[in-house]
């Protein structure tokens, strides 16, 4: 029987067991807590041009409707449409038209008792506004298990003209709304405004406020950025 | 002649060797699981350092007793707008459903009607004061965060709340319904502002018109919930 001593040529095996026995079990080194907490801090305050859904220089086209309740008359809808351009993430400018036909039961009654005309019989109103936003909230919201939702929530103050036989013309209008961002482009609004004007009935002029609840879609172009 | 070197049958050594190193490439060859046990599953940065979302809620309501003040506006369909006050008491017996009964205060005036007492003896519409007791379930499905500030973040939920009850006053008959959209915003682990947006309907009567009047009201106010967060 042929021998084998432990020549050259068994070397390599026996090496390749050595490796393979002393390979001990590898420790990962730790996460570096310093590392850590500098990405957490990247993340949690990202730049806007980090953000999901980037308004900066985008001009916004919204259709909008709702209901418009007048101090004096009753209550009716309202549709319009806005222009905004957003400046920057957190301003922006907006150009919005409003139509409305208001009118007063109460003021029918009125007349047909006393047999008088209260008001007049045009009844249409035009409101029109150019108001600075401010969006100084940004956040999220989980609608479903696994879906997240951007919203905005901003203020918004400006003059205008609302155009009604019975409006002095020059009114101011504040409110503040929300918007919630679906895709690239996309956007869900709603919007609460209080119009501040005087009104004249008969011959008693008085500042009057008017509340308007509008939701609206908006559009954002370019819709790609 | 015996050798002072160590012998091994050939063909048995070769097997062995074989089977050996074969062994050995398989050994060195599995994963290797790191050992992390710095790594906090439950932190922030989920695999791969990824973002996990909305996560964990920073505020239970469930179990507690939420105690509000409010005010804002009242803007009647058929009287005249103005301001309103209250407040409010809700149970939340679980984190997304809750009861509440809440109290609005607003004067009744009609202002249109002014213009002809100057013209006209009397008045036929009188001032009062009207209280709206209801009572409505609150669902709050959604639950949100709200940067404020580049190191701020605040929790909060959007609820719904959907009520009836009636309102005390000469102009209004029948039940009263109301139905709205709220947000309310945690801060601590007490306290809580809220943002109410609410229709109430109701029939109400001026100057002999009767008919139902839907009358938007707007409401922001202070919570307290008590006692402190079940577990």
């Amino acid at each position: 029987m042929k021998s084998v001593q432990l020549t050259a040529h068994s070397r390599p095996l026996w090496l390749c067991l050595i490796v393979g026995l002393g390979s001990a079990p590898a420790y990962g080194d730790c996460v570096d807590p310093v590392e850590k907490a500098k990405l957490i801090a990247q993340k949690r305050g990202r730049r806007d041009d980090e953000r999901d859904f980037v308004k900066t220089a985008r001009h916004e086209l919204t259709a909008q409707g709702g209901y418009y309740v007048s101090d004096l008359l009753d209550g009716t809808f309202v549709v319009g449409a806005a222009y905004t351009y957003h400046l920057t993430e957190d301003a922006g400018i907006e150009a919005s038209f409003g139509f409305s036909q208001v009118r007063s039961s109460v003021a029918a009654r009125l007349e047909r008792d006393r047999g008088v005309t209260v008001l007049p019989k045009q009844d249409r109103v035009y409101l029109v506004f150019t108001d600075l936003i401010w969006s100084p909230i940004h956040g999220k919201m989980r609608m479903f298990a696994d879906s997240i939702v951007h919203f905005d929530i901003y203020g918004a103050a400006g003059v205008g003209i609302i155009d009604n036989a019975t409006s002095f013309g020059a009114a101011g209008q504040f409110g503040v709304g929300s918007k919630i961002f679906f895709g690239k482009s996309w956007a869900l609004r709603l919007d609460v405004r209080d119009q501040l004007y005087k009104q004249q009935i008969l011959s008693v002029r008085q500042y009057v406020q008017d509340f308007s609840l509008t939701l609206g879609v908006s559009i954002f172009l370019p819709t790609r950025l | 002649m015996l050798c002072s070197r160590r012998v091994i049958p050939y063909r048995r050594s070769v097997v062995l060797g074989a089977y050996i190193a074969v062994a050995a490439c398989v050994a060195t060859s599995l994963p290797v699981y790191a050992d992390e046990p710095c790594l906090d599953p439950d932190a922030e940065l989920g695999a791969a350092g990824r973002r996990k979302g909305v996560q964990k809620r920073d505020f239970m309501k469930r179990l507690r007793l939420e105690v509000s003040a409010w005010g804002g506006f009242f803007a009647s369909d058929l009287l005249s707008s103005s301001y309103d006050y209250g407040g409010a008491i809700a149970f939340y017996p679980g984190e997304d459903f809750g009861f509440e009964a809440s109290l609005l205060v607003t004067p009744f005036d009609l202002a249109v009607e002014r213009p002809l007492t100057q013209f006209f003896a009397g008045q036929t519409f009188k001032p009062s004061l009207a209280f709206m007791v209801v009572g409505d379930v609150l669902w709050s499905p959604i639950h949100l965060k709200l940067r404020v500030s580049e190191n701020s973040i605040a929790h909060g939920d959007l609820f719904f709340a959907l009520g009836a009850g009636d309102t005390i006053s000469q102009t209004v008959q029948g039940l009263t319904f109301d139905v709205g959209i709220g947000l309310k915003l945690y801060a601590g682990r007490f306290f809580a502002v809220r943002f109410d947006l609410r229709d109430y309907l109701m029939i109400q009567e001026a100057v002999a018109i009767q008919r139902v009047t839907n009358n938007l009201v707007g409401l922001i106010g202070v919570s307290l919930f008590i006692p402190g967060p079940r577990s």
